[in-house]
């Protein structure tokens, strides 16, 4: 090492390619199922063609609930895709909600950040298919139970997320702050499912829509009395050294890559809160106080225009706060405010409309209506199966047995076997020879990555490849990629050979490469180089991999340090190499 | 990873921070160098004809881009590199009786991937299979008599073991000590120093919870309970350096409180004698060697520069030469002609440069040693 550690990097190639592949194939897959859907659907048709049917009015509320958390669903499936999700979705985004958490909900998370870095590509995979499911699925059924399904299919699915991907919206990570994000965007997902599942005589009913008016109005009111609690942080915007909670927020988002115009606007707004802290955070705490007892009043001239401030209010500060939701970070979602503000209005709409009792009688479609009607219930019927396509492996997720080959070293536990082919590379040895994967075909290979600089693990890794090389068939190739693009000349390398007694090391290629030919190779293996800033010992993860003689990968670790770390299977590394050579020879 | 190396690189660079003699910030900026309380790295030895010693190289103000070497001279000879290869010397390298070759790697970081660290002890050099973690992340402390050796642990326990596949027999932990005479009114805390010698006299230096102090503990040849020794009423808060000499031991104690100070102190039996002390309150201890007469010459760094004091009990304490070189990161004693020569190890460009006292006090440069690890223009 030069000391990166062993964790797996969520831009690791192996993970990203077998991902985007594993996408491309369900994808054919999820095709096929919505035109099974559309068949079965046709035949079904023509048998029902005939009949009218009827249909309830959908309460404007309920639609804006349907409709609005439908396209979020979807905006997050999308979010999914991102090449770093199956290692960075539970490294960079469940794990640390779960740093501060009580040990029983640390211990659920993690356990669910296990079963999911036991099979990350599954599972993120599967994540695209419910999250885009479920959003297709409320935005086509409009009314009966194929929409209410859908509501119960949002509700559990975001519960689901909400405990073991959210740690319960983060609520133990102080401090929790409306602004911030807590209690957690997908409570509002779950809030509005359930909304969308209850059937229409519950959500029509007063006793239960003041009930609910009311709790949204006591959780507003109460992160209003949080924000305004003297000595949190908020009200101080600190100094430029030392900046306050609101201003060193936009700090952080701001220094996150970002569209021009989002930079931007956190850059002005960490300014401007330098000075206005105090200022934007009386306006917060005014406005949920507001909106809070005007929720609790549940007087409808209260509710109307308490929620849609309350919406505004939302807006900017996504906008000036959560930075879009989606830039700050790995985005996973658009963050709290959009769907708290969707929330708050739908259930004003839901409980001014149960106040006025407003009958919605139950009408005889006419024909082209019901085909419209027809058409979105053989939509639905495509969402579920999409939904069930990502819902069904992600259920088996923790009973699956062993870790895929896609899970790699991800959480850095294990060897994990590997298939396919390996990249192929072409690089100069140590003695000027030109090196070629392709060219080894029919021996073992052994690819290590090494800084000819370093004087930390580098020299103790280099030793295991000759002590493994002694008890190997003489036909096994051991390669180290030079990382450090300060030192590329094969002297280096010679350099290192000499320097560490490895002269006697014979089928052992030292390779280096220009810059990009070597960062080819390392973007390949998925290994991160960082350059110090002095310029000498880099910083690199450092994968091992064993390459088979049909040129395929056979198997991969990553080399452990740091002070927490161990040795990944409890033996020495020499041994690891042995086995594995072995084995895939 | 960031986060452990940034712990580390604070831990280590803060004790690396006078990594040129002439300093142009504010020595007040470290006054305590508590991160300086262990034992010595840049440590040199004497055994018989044997001389060693371990010299920090690269970026010395970079721990993360430090890294260390042993160079050893046998019979006067000129000096040669002798680091263990396929080391991982970023955490500093242990001798002890270098005509035993032995020596310890401390790992940086306390990485666990040292599978293959090379490890010598008393006669046996390990070249392959599993460290043993506990001697790979000792503080430093390793001593050899025969053929046993002898170490501290990173959990802070002595332990001993005349064979590397044998099982280490535990000799002392803290708690232990505390049942020894002397030792619960100490408090043992930490074991950080070992030694053993000639005749079998074990003494280990310890750091006691009460008072910030710290003793010497001793254990005679067939005894197998142990006595704290009688350190003077100077209120030693660490052992940097404890060794064996023929009648007993000697340690480099650090004094604390608001003036701190280096002191050396024999020990012989439960009695212990002091030398006079040297001020420490705007100097680090960059490196020591036994003087040979009891006491330790030690290399202090301060902001007006490099300083050799020599501190023997029962002596007054002694500055040697005048005009250090400019980078000095170590010093050692060789015999020379069948003369006793104090040297100075500077580190410069790659390399380093070993030099003796000249007439009028000045240094003369007589051998230097290219490492040849490319690190650009780094020392």
């Amino acid at each position: 090492m030069t000391g990166m550690g062993g964790s797996l990097s969520s831009q690791n190639t192996v993970v990203t390619q077998h991902f985007e592949r594993l996408l491309f194939e369900q994808l054919l897959i999820a095709l096929i199922l919505v035109a099974a859907a559309g068949a079965i659907g046709a035949l079904w048709f023509r048998r029902a063609q005939q009949d009218n049917l009827t249909e309830v009015a959908e309460p404007s509320g309920r639609r804006l609930l349907r409709i609005g958390f439908g396209i979020i669903w979807i905006i997050d499936g999308l979010l999914q895709l991102q090449v770093q999700m199956p290692i960075g979705m539970p490294t960079q985004v469940v794990a640390p909600t779960a740093a501060s958490a009580p040990g029983w909900l640390a211990s659920l998370v993690t356990s669910g950040v296990d079963a999911w870095l036991r099979h990350p590509i599954t599972a993120a995979v599967a994540t695209v298919w419910i999250q885009v499911g479920i959003g297709c699925w409320l935005l086509i059924a409009r009314r009966g139970r194929w929409s209410q399904a859908a509501g119960v299919a949002a509700a559990a699915w975001g519960l689901g997320v909400w405990i073991f991907g959210n740690s319960l919206g983060g609520l133990f990570m102080a401090p929790i702050s409306w602004m911030t994000g807590a209690p957690g965007a997908v409570a509002f997902y779950v809030v509005a499912g359930v909304l969308i599942a209850l059937p229409d005589r519950v959500v029509a009913s007063k006793s239960t829509m003041t009930w609910v008016t009311r709790a949204m109005g006591a959780l507003i009111l109460y992160f209003g009395i949080l924000q305004a609690w003297p000595g949190r942080g908020f009200w101080s915007g600190g100094t430029a050294s030392s900046p306050g909670a609101i201003p060193a927020m936009a700090q952080n988002m701001g220094s996150v890559s970002q569209p021009g115009f989002a930079a931007s606007i956190q850059h002005w707004f960490a300014s401007t809160t330098l000075s206005y802290s105090w200022l934007y955070n009386a306006v917060v705490v005014v406005v949920l106080l507001g909106v809070g007892a005007a929720y609790l009043s549940r007087r409808p001239q209260f509710l109307r225009p308490a929620s849609w401030v309350y919406l505004a209010a939302c807006v900017i500060n996504w906008v000036l706060v959560q930075d879009f939701g989606v830039f700050g970070g790995m985005g996973t979602d658009l963050n709290s405010m959009i769907p708290w503000g969707l929330c708050a209005l739908g259930i004003a709409k839901l409980s001014i409309a149960a106040d006025e009792a407003v009958e919605v009688p139950e009408v005889t479609l006419d024909m082209a209506a019901s085909e419209r009607a027809r058409l979105r219930q053989v939509g639905s019927l495509a969402a579920l199966f999409v939904f069930a396509f990502g819902a069904i492996p992600m259920l088996l997720l923790p009973i699956l047995p062993g870790a895929t080959a896609d899970a790699a070293v991800a959480s850095g536990a294990q060897v994990t076997p590997l298939a396919g082919p390996a990249p192929s590379f072409t690089l100069m040895n140590q003695n000027n020879q030109t090196v070629s994967l392709a060219s080894l075909k029919g021996r073992a290979v052994v690819l290590g990555f090494l800084d000819p600089v370093c004087t930390n693990d580098c020299p103790v890794e280099a030793h295991e490849f000759e002590a493994a090389a002694a008890a190997l068939p003489a036909s096994t190739i051991f390669i180290a990629v030079d990382v450090n693009p300060l030192y590329l000349s094969t002297a280096s390398l010679r350099t290192f050979i000499a320097n560490e007694g490895l002269s006697s090391f014979k089928n052992f290629d030292y390779v280096t490469g220009t810059i990009p030919e070597l960062n080819k190779v390392w973007s390949k293996y998925g290994v991160d180089v960082q350059i110090a800033a002095n310029g000498s010992m880099v910083a690199h993860t450092e994968p091992v991999y064993v390459i088979g003689p049909n040129g395929n990968l056979a198997a991969t670790w990553a080399v452990q340090t740091g002070a927490n770390a161990s040795n990944p299977v409890g033996q020495s590394s020499t041994s690891i190499l042995i086995s594995q050579v072995k084995a895939a020879s | 990873m960031k986060t452990a190396l940034s712990l580390a690189a604070l831990g280590v660079g803060a004790a690396l921070s006078l990594s040129a003699c002439a300093q142009t910030s504010s020595m007040n900026a470290m006054p305590s160098m508590n991160l300086a309380l262990g034992p010595s790295l840049n440590a040199g030895i004497v055994d018989g004809t044997t001389s060693e010693v371990v010299v920090p190289m690269g970026h010395l103000n970079d721990p993360f881009n430090t890294f260390y070497e042993t160079f050893t001279s046998n019979n006067g000879s000129t000096w040669s590199l002798s680091t263990p290869k396929g080391s991982s010397t970023n955490g500093g390298i242990v001798i002890a009786s270098p005509a035993h070759g032995a020596s310890a790697i401390r790992s940086f970081d306390n990485s666990h991937v040292s599978a293959l660290t090379p490890l010598s002890m008393g006669t046996q050099v390990l070249s392959g299979g599993v460290i043993i973690p506990a001697i790979a992340q000792s503080p430093s402390a390793l001593s050899v008599q025969g053929g046993a050796s002898y170490w501290v642990t990173k959990q802070g326990s002595v332990e001993m073991s005349t064979s590397l596949s044998a099982t280490p027999i535990t000799l002392a932990t803290a708690a232990s000590l505390n049942h020894a005479p002397g030792g619960a009114a100490c408090g043992v805390a930490t074991i950080n120093s070992v030694a053993i010698n000639a005749s079998g006299e074990l003494a280990v230096g310890v750091r006691c919870s009460r008072g910030g102090t710290s003793a010497i503990v001793t254990r005679a040849t067939t005894a197998s309970s142990w006595n704290v020794a009688k350190l003077p009423s100077m209120a030693a808060d660490a052992t940097m350096r404890l060794d064996a000499t023929a009648t007993g031991f000697i340690a480099l104690v650090r004094t604390g409180g608001a003036a701190p100070s280096l002191r050396a102190v024999a020990i012989h039996g439960n009695d212990a004698t002091v030398s006079p002390s040297v001020g420490l309150m705007y100097g680090l201890l960059r490196a020591s060697v036994p003087d040979g007469h009891g006491g330790y010459e030690v290399l202090i760094a301060t902001s007006k520069g490099c300083s050799v004091v020599d501190l023997a009990p029962g002596q007054s304490a002694t500055s040697i030469g005048v005009a250090l070189p400019a980078n000095a990161q170590s010093i050692a004693r060789t015999s020379i002609h069948g003369a006793d020569v104090l040297e100075v190890v500077e580190v410069s460009g790659g390399k380093a440069s070993f030099a003796v006292l000249g007439t009028k006090g000045a240094w003369r440069a007589i051998q230097s040693i290219k490492v040849a690890i490319p690190y650009g223009s780094a020392a």
